[in-house]
């Protein structure tokens, strides 16, 4: 059993979309796993359930060796989750201080947090602005911030969802370059979705293609931008 | 341990956020002396007027409504802090991420109120001295009144809480629910006696005023803090309905957090 991501036939319906009709997916510790799809095919449901925050209907979904549904306590300590969404910080305050408010909620003590937290602005290079408040950060920093929130725990699995969606190509190529080198040095499984085939090309070990709540296509990591890009649309029958 | 250093981290954070904001504190003290000069003035007319007749008012109407004014100044806030906090954090896009991390519900509800649970008591203080200092409060308790009026204190801050957390369930599930905190706390000012004496009601309203434990809390607080009596028929019922009252409220917590996870609405605002 993979202390990585396990999933099988996992179903999620909203009213009366599908957003999840069986899903059957691993990552394993070491690897990348691009996640590409169409708006709607399920990505953000899936990592969304992997992170806890919704409840699957059917089937079952493993984080770190544990069920997100009966034992989502210790499946929580097993991930860490960045979302492209950069709303998810207390503005008026500075990085650090957010970071050590996080840590708080991981269990770290104050002498721990206030450690790993200036190790990790360290690792995502932030240093300098550790004490800038959150709300004077650049939409690249805001992102490397919340990298360094994700791995605040030392997971062994980071749930990734489009975290370079607002970040202008350079800063996306230094991001996505920094994750290939946390995954490699700490050894994590990693689920990254995107939408960008170039990046998905870049950094995936794997590259899973869902379409309306299914895997449409298993690709190897390396795959051209454009047999991604044709994969992308036979999956949407086009 | 690890919870007190999750309760610690949210009165550091909110105290940070607060201080980020100082006028606030200023516009605060401001209205507290507002309110006391205006009840002060309101109090000096009813005792002129020979309108005290009620027993309850032999104090004086000022010390009556200070009295009730603290209580109400510590629940108030109490109440309106969880699903008002919750509201942020959904709204600021917090909540998603802070519920993924291995925190207990519980404990981050508990969380939520920290910083205001004590900025409510230093208010409260505040308000005491200001009576007492500016407009002549007299308190008249002896051991066992003091022992009783903490009980009345504690009682029916916990209906507070109850009455807030599920608020904040509502506010999980259905997103706005700052109207419903509104009503509450206006059902609490007319019926259960914080500005006057629920004798003066009409009687169905009364009964309805008499039925409400937090009717039960104010009237015991007020005895113990102006009276030096225990109140035994009211604290009882009063503490038997706090202990069924808060553990139902955070299953009921529980229940909505389950709901906004199978309907994938936790992050949605």
């Amino acid at each position: 059993m993979t202390d990585g991501v396990l999933v099988r036939g996992l179903t999620k319906r909203f009213r009366a979309v599908h957003a999840l009709a069986g899903i059957d997916l691993d990552v394993e510790r070491g690897e990348i796993v691009a996640l590409l799809g169409p708006n709607g095919a399920g990505k953000s449901t899936l990592m969304r359930i992997l992170a806890t925050t919704v409840l699957p209907d059917g089937g079952s979904a493993r984080v770190g060796g544990y069920d997100v549904v009966t034992q989502s306590l210790a499946a929580r300590r097993s991930f860490g989750l960045a979302l492209g969404d950069e709303r998810s910080w207390y503005w008026r305050l500075n990085g650090r201080q957010n970071l050590e408010f996080f840590a708080a909620l991981y269990g770290l003590s104050r002498r721990e947090a206030h450690g790993r937290v200036a190790e990790l602005l360290a690792e995502v290079g932030l240093e300098d602005a550790a004490d800038r408040r959150f709300d004077g950060y650049s939409t690249g920093m805001r992102m490397r911030l919340s990298l360094a929130r994700a791995i605040l725990p030392a997971p062994p699995v980071l749930l990734l969802d489009e975290p370079t969606r607002s970040l202008d190509p350079v800063a996306a190529v230094a991001f996505r370059q920094r994750i290939a080198g946390l995954g490699r040095a700490r050894n994590m499984a990693i689920l990254y979705t995107t939408h960008d085939l170039h990046e998905a090309s870049a950094i995936a070990s794997r590259v899973v293609v869902l379409a309306a709540g299914r895997v449409a296509a298993r690709l190897p990591g390396g795959t051209a931008p454009a047999a991604l890009e044709q994969a992308l649309l036979d999956a949407v029958g086009r | 341990m690890s919870n007190l250093r999750i309760l610690a981290a949210f009165l550091r954070r909110d105290w940070m956020v607060t201080r980020s904001y100082r006028l606030g504190y200023a516009l605060g003290l401001a209205d507290t002396a507002l309110s006391l000069t205006l009840y002060f003035g309101i109090g000096r007319l009813v005792d002129r007027a020979g309108l005290a007749a009620s027993p309850t008012l032999d104090r004086g109407y000022f010390s009556f409504v200070v009295v009730g004014m603290l209580l109400i100044s510590l629940g108030t806030p109490i109440m309106t802090t969880f699903s008002a906090q919750l509201r942020s954090e959904q709204t600021g896009g917090s909540l998603e991420v802070m519920f993924a991390t291995p925190a207990s519900p519980a404990v981050l509800i508990a969380g939520f109120a920290t910083y205001t649970v004590l900025q409510a008591v230093l208010s409260a203080l505040l308000l005491v001295g200001l009576a007492a200092t500016l407009f002549g409060l007299r308190l008249d308790v002896g051991p066992w009144s003091g022992v009783a009026a903490a009980v009345a204190l504690a009682g029916t801050l916990g209906l507070f809480t109850a009455a807030g957390i599920v608020v904040a369930g509502l506010t999980v599930v259905f997103k706005r629910m700052d109207q419903l905190l509104v009503l509450i706390g206006a059902a609490v000012g007319v019926f259960c006696g914080v500005y006057y004496p629920v004798d003066v009601l009409p009687e169905p309203l009364r009964l309805v005023a008499r039925a409400l434990p937090f009717t039960w809390g104010f009237e015991a607080w007020r005895a113990a803090l102006l009276g030096n009596e225990v109140l035994l028929d009211r604290l009882i019922p009063l503490v038997a309905v706090v202990a069924v009252a808060l553990p139902l409220a955070l299953r009921f917590f529980g229940l909505a957090l389950d709901r906004a996870r199978r309907d994938g609405s936790l992050a949605q605002y």
